[in-house]
């Protein structure tokens, strides 16, 4: 009893015992919602069969792809994930999930304008974030150049892998043809 | 000087645990993801968490992103004071070098959109940050439980999930991982692998069954600290094939799970150095 942690916690600082109890509390609840924060991670990573449509999104800039596979992890990450999160930015009407969630929340017209002036990043032009994402990927780019967004789908049959079918959701084209 | 570090290094764990962070975050610099690397970033997508709310109601990442100057200067006085942390141990450079630990994945996650779980590389510091030998020793027993409760719970949410009932879980889930590489035609051994085991569901849903087994292995924990090298092989085993077969590196947690080896849970006596 003597040396278990809980105990020698308790004899070391009551407070410190209190707030790990608390700590603990707050956890708990946590993932009985559902909610994943840094200081309480739901780690449920792939305990759920996702759906079948393989899908991915990449910039082009003048017509080619600009690929990422090919970095070193974190790098090769961050392109991958801030290609599809901006994606999925576009395809809510330039509105990302804490925007939405703040929305929902907060009906004052002053206090949502504050919130969502602070914790979002507001309308991000596709051009602006085009160009910062072609350069963070070594493009070298040009102020004329053009820029697609695209959504592919894919099929792997017998290892083999061919795109089914692509969407561009953003593109710059027109713009510069104008 | 170096020759008295170097020595001290085989034998002072918490140096050794110092280190292991300062290389970690080194990978983040030549990865390509440091303050410098990501600044000018337009867009970001936080959740909802109190803790990123302080940092992005503050605009802390916004205008370190902002200014490539101040992302230099982040840079810079993380690598600092993790290097003071090493060479002169205090606990006063320790609570600076956690808070731009913190700061440093806070604005990494928050600009990359997603919550990361490779977070260990921050809270590894944190029992460093109090005074006493004891508070410590009791603080880094808090962390073991927490990375013991991190995987167990991992281990609960497969068992209890539809994925383990569905023979082509882990394939497609694999599939949709390796997607850019075949996007891109990036062939190489791992992507053999991966075309491998997405033709084969059954042996990779057995993959799947052991990585339960592997992060099931942290319920020892819980009941003994006797076993806590196997614990900590096991969870690197797991963290190896991720990213063998996944794709996902365990850059920044690999850290946190040397507590397994370096921190002496079983003495008696509260003593780090």
């Amino acid at each position: 009893m003597t040396s278990t942690f809980l105990y020698k916690l308790l004899k070391q600082s009551k407070w410190a015992f209190a707030g790990l109890v608390l700590y603990v509390a707050v956890y708990f609840t946590c993932m009985y919602k559902k909610m994943d924060m840094a200081f309480f991670p739901y780690n449920n990573m792939y305990s759920n069969t996702r759906t079948n449509e393989l899908t991915c999104y990449y910039l082009k800039i003048n017509n080619q792809r600009i690929s990422y596979s090919h970095f070193m992890y974190w790098k090769k990450d961050f392109l991958e994930q801030s290609v599809f999160k901006y994606a999925d930015y576009v395809n809510h009407h330039q509105n990302n999930y804490l925007s939405v969630y703040i929305n929902e929340k907060v009906k004052n017209k002053n206090q949502n304008a504050v919130l969502k002036n602070a914790l979002t990043p507001g309308k991000v032009d596709f051009k602006n974030w085009a160009n910062w994402y072609a350069t963070y990927a070594g493009m070298n780019v040009q102020p004329n150049d053009d820029f697609e967004l695209v959504k592919y789908k894919l099929q792997i049959k017998n290892g083999l892998s061919s795109i089914l079918d692509s969407i561009i959701l953003c593109s710059t084209k027109t713009e510069n043809d104008d | 000087m170096m020759i008295n570090f170097f020595s001290s290094l085989r034998t002072d764990s918490v140096k050794q645990l110092i280190l292991l962070v300062f290389t970690e975050f080194l990978f983040f610099l030549i990865s390509g993801v440091g303050y410098f690397s990501i600044s000018n970033a337009p867009y970001f997508n936080i959740g909802v968490d109190p803790l990123y709310w302080i940092f992005y109601g503050l605009s802390i990442p916004q205008t370190i992103m902002k200014y490539p100057i101040l992302a230099v200067a982040f840079d810079s006085a993380t690598i600092g004071f993790l290097l003071l942390s090493l060479f002169k141990f205090n606990e006063n450079w320790i609570r600076c070098t956690v808070f731009l630990l913190l700061l440093y994945y806070i604005t990494l996650s928050g600009y990359l959109g997603h919550r990361n779980f490779q977070s260990g590389f921050v809270w590894v510091l944190m029992p460093l940050m109090f005074k006493s030998e004891k508070s410590k020793m009791l603080a880094f027993e808090m962390l073991r439980y927490w990375i013991l409760f991190f995987y167990a719970s991992s281990a609960i949410f497969k068992i209890t999930g539809d994925g383990i009932n569905n023979i082509n879980h882990l394939s497609s889930i694999l599939t949709q991982q390796f997607f850019p590489y075949n996007m891109e035609q990036n062939f190489g051994m791992r992507t053999m692998i991966n075309g491998f085991l997405t033709n084969h569901q059954k042996i990779t849903q057995v993959l799947f069954f052991g990585a339960i087994i592997l992060e099931m292995s942290t319920f020892i924990g819980f009941f003994t600290k006797k076993h806590d090298k196997l614990i900590g092989v096991f969870l690197i085993i797991f963290h190896l094939f991720n990213w063998l077969l996944m794709d996902i590196a365990p850059i920044g947690q690999l850290s946190v799970l040397s507590i397994f080896f370096l921190i002496p849970f079983k003495k008696k006596k509260h003593k780090l150095f």
